[in-house]
């Protein structure tokens, strides 16, 4: 719905900006979707293939509430290795936390996939942002991971 | 395909990601076949079917986005507020826009790229991106509250609450751009 608004909002401040078209957007709109679409659909497929390949119950087991940093960690490279896209990842945080997960580490989990999400990186970070970006962000997601797990368990404790 | 872009020189399309997610598709797809046999690609697809309707229309809307923020986001207010003279006000609309932009990568990486050649200081616009990835409220209110609750999701956030800006800072310090502003290439 927010997504919904911000097309119709966007849309209405293009028809009225006085130098821009709307048909200018819109081709820039078709271009990037003509790009988009043979790398989002094979993704998503395989999105699905890799959830079904990670050993998420094994991994539950490393990553307990008394598994303080090292857990964090292995949790962290989890979520750095996992599918990109809220709509998997999440689903498989909150079976983790119910199947006794630590809370801190399911914290560095999210945020290292957020972070340093590799498939994301392949997929969507360098041919749309670029190299240069790209390796920014990551190198500095890999740095900062760490630091969030430590702030994460200071904070549960 | 054929791009139609009027006075631009035809751009090679890149097709080397789509590629590479076809072959991804290709790959998993086998070793999940070779692991557990082809009841399980079958339901995988099936699971992936709803992804699926789920996400290209949240992506058309972000093309979309895409293309109207373009035309309606001018180069010289980025040069002047987001480049290397704007200081920290930069990072913290990196920062601020990263969080309340909508949409996927497919909407924000674009962004990210088109500040960049409009003139946008690269550690403002890394703040950007990890601002969206760490602290996005579209995806934390619609999915992370949903999915963990309140409490874990405002946790989560706090937790990153320092990511943005302390990337932002070690990009502007550690890993400048030598070349600014950037020299336009495609």
């Amino acid at each position: 719905m927010i997504l919904v608004g911000a097309v119709l909002l966007l849309g209405l401040a293009v028809l009225l900006h006085p130098e821009r078209r709307l048909s200018e957007a819109l081709g820039i709109s078709r271009r990037q979707a003509i790009f988009l679409v043979p790398v989002i659909i094979p993704a998503i497929i395989s999105a699905g293939f890799v959830a079904q390949i990670l050993p998420s119950e094994e991994i539950g087991r490393w990553v307990g509430p008394e598994s303080g940093f090292t857990g964090a960690m292995i949790a962290a490279a989890f979520g750095a290795l996992m599918p990109t896209g809220p709509m998997l990842i999440l689903p498989v945080v909150a079976a983790l936390l119910s199947a006794d997960a630590g809370v801190a580490q399911m914290l560095a989990l999210l945020n290292a996939w957020m972070m340093m999400n590799v498939q994301r990186l392949v997929l969507y970070d360098i041919p749309l942002a670029g190299v240069s970006l790209t390796a920014r962000r990551f190198t500095f997601g890999m740095l900062l991971t760490p630091v969030a797990a430590l702030l994460g368990l200071a904070m549960v404790g | 395909m054929t791009s139609s872009a009027k006075g631009a020189p035809a751009k090679k399309p890149n097709r080397g990601p789509a590629i590479f997610a076809l072959s991804l598709m290709v790959g998993s797809g086998t070793l999940c076949w070779i692991l557990y046999g082809w009841d399980t690609v079958a339901h995988v697809l099936t699971e992936d079917w709803e992804l699926m309707v789920n996400v290209l229309p949240r992506m058309a809307l972000g093309v979309l986005i895409f293309g109207f923020l373009t035309v309606l986001v001018p180069r010289d207010w980025v040069a002047k507020h987001m480049g290397r003279e704007a200081g920290y006000k930069g990072l913290m609309i990196g920062i601020v826009a990263g969080a309340i932009t909508p949409g996927g990568p497919w909407v924000i990486y674009p962004i990210a790229a088109m500040l960049l050649r409009f003139g946008a200081e690269v550690g403002a616009v890394v703040a950007f991106m990890m601002s969206w990835s760490v602290l996005g409220m579209n995806r934390f209110l619609v999915w992370e509250v949903s999915f963990l609750g309140e409490d874990m999701a405002a946790l989560r956030l706090l937790t990153a609450l320092p990511i943005p800006i302390v990337s932002g800072l070690l990009v502007r310090w550690a890993w400048p751009e030598r070349q600014w502003p950037r020299v336009h290439r495609d």
